[in-house]
């Protein structure tokens, strides 16, 4: 089973909707910043030395190309990290106007132990397609 | 009716009435478990629900949130750090398992640790003449003339490099906190329903206590070669200091932290091994 529910926050539980949007913001104008003064980060030392992309590779220019909104770029370079970047803006955006609404209600997701394991598997199998689009369209 | 269950500030899951009837009479559930369902305003301890007043032990239900026996978390002091020390130097997998590991706690700890290794930092600067001369020379004999020309031509500036350790020993737990939430995600990924606030404490105690360690280690800085080399042999009592302590804190399996840790800095490698090395190009033109 898994399952996306609405519920309270549990007590002690981590405030994801509190910390993680302005986390992000910062992230977000960190790496504008950072592109914005023409620095760039070195090629991928795995990559220079098998020939072959690393799970990570193009993680950079997408997120690049997600600070310059080229979001067809950005999925170009890496679509797992694109989807996971614009999915993680989704659910601030969606986070912050649950906050402002006052909304006590938290969306989660709730798996059982079959469903989480069918959840790493989901995982595993994005990052192995996501690594042979990487192995066979990602430029040098 | 579906019941959401909740334990120590995580969630255990979704059941229906019968199943929370028969976890509680088999001990699966606690009656301190906190429940919630569709239309209530927040989670109650299930000892609160008249469906399940009758069924099992109220006596197995330890207030096992409150127990500590961790010094630093009954009381602040610094007899209280050197007890934590020594007790994740020498039992952790007994002396560390059972704690709040509430995140203010680990971070006022985190930063104690830091400050105290500063000095040796500082001394271990103060030691060397120069650490960029030294670091040159030392590339030189690699036959890395290129670098070790770029590294020479800027000499160490003293008072700069301690203003970096001084930001560094305020970022550094900071940081670590950082790690400590990725590596919370990677611990999900795994399967393991560690708490947030658990984890990241945990990777703050066990960071503490590695920089404790090897802290004498800067006093060594009058010979950047012998440091790299006393360095290098510290490194896999470093690793079996580090992950006890981290296993033991988090409740799982110092190998299995080990290898999530290994997958996540190999994920992180970009970051960890290159923006640095990027840095440092652009310092040096």
């Amino acid at each position: 089973m898994i399952r996306l529910v609405r519920r309270p926050l549990i007590p002690g539980e981590f405030d994801a909707e509190r910390w993680i949007p302005p986390v992000l913001v910062g992230l977000g104008l960190l790496a504008w910043g950072f592109f914005q003064l023409g620095l760039t980060t070195p090629a991928c030392l795995f990559r220079s030395m098998t020939g072959v992309p690393c799970l990570a590779c193009g993680g950079t220019r997408c997120v690049r190309s997600l600070a310059g909104l080229d979001i067809a770029a950005a999925f170009a370079y890496s679509p797992l990290v694109a989807a996971a970047a614009l999915g993680a803006v989704a659910w601030s955006i969606w986070a912050t106007i649950a906050r402002v609404r006052g909304d006590a209600l938290r969306l989660r997701l709730v798996t059982d132990a079959r469903g989480s394991l069918q959840l790493r598997w989901a995982i595993g199998v994005a990052l192995v397609l996501n690594w042979i689009w990487l192995y066979q369209n990602l430029p040098a | 009716m579906s019941i959401h269950l909740a334990r120590d500030g995580s969630a255990l899951g979704i059941f229906t009435l019968d199943e929370v009837r028969a976890g509680l009479a088999s001990g699966r559930f606690r009656h301190s478990d906190l429940a919630w369902r569709e239309g209530m305003p927040a989670w109650t301890a299930l000892s609160s629900w008249p469906e399940f007043s009758t069924v099992g032990s109220m006596l197995a239900d330890a207030p096992a949130s409150s127990a500590t026996e961790i010094p630093w978390e009954r009381e602040k002091s610094f007899g209280s750090f050197l007890a934590t020390l020594r007790l994740a130097l020498a039992s952790p997998a007994t002396g560390l398992a059972v704690g709040r590991y509430a995140f203010g706690d680990w971070l006022a700890f985190a930063y104690l640790t830091f400050a105290l290794a500063l000095p040796f930092q500082i001394i271990g600067l103060l030691l060397a003449d120069d650490r960029n001369r030294q670091l040159a020379e030392f590339l030189e004999g690699l036959g890395l003339n290129d670098i070790a020309e770029k590294i020479s031509a800027q000499p160490t500036e003293t008072g700069i490099a301690i203003v970096g350790m001084v930001l560094g020993t305020f970022l550094a737990p900071l940081i670590y906190a950082a790690l400590g939430l990725l590596l919370w995600l990677m611990q999900r990924v795994f399967g393991h329903k560690t708490a947030l606030e658990r984890t990241v404490s945990a990777a703050l105690l066990a960071i503490s206590l590695v920089t404790v360690v090897t802290a004498p280690i800067n006093l060594l800085g009058f010979n950047i070669v012998l440091q790299m080399l006393v360095g290098l042999l510290a490194v896999v009592p470093w690793l079996i200091l580090y992950f006890r302590a981290l296993g033991a804190a988090t409740g799982i399996s110092p190998w299995a932290q080990f290898g999530m840790n290994l997958l996540l800095a190999f994920i992180l490698c970009c970051c960890c091994c290159f923006l640095p090395a990027a840095f440092l190009g652009l310092l040096m033109g």
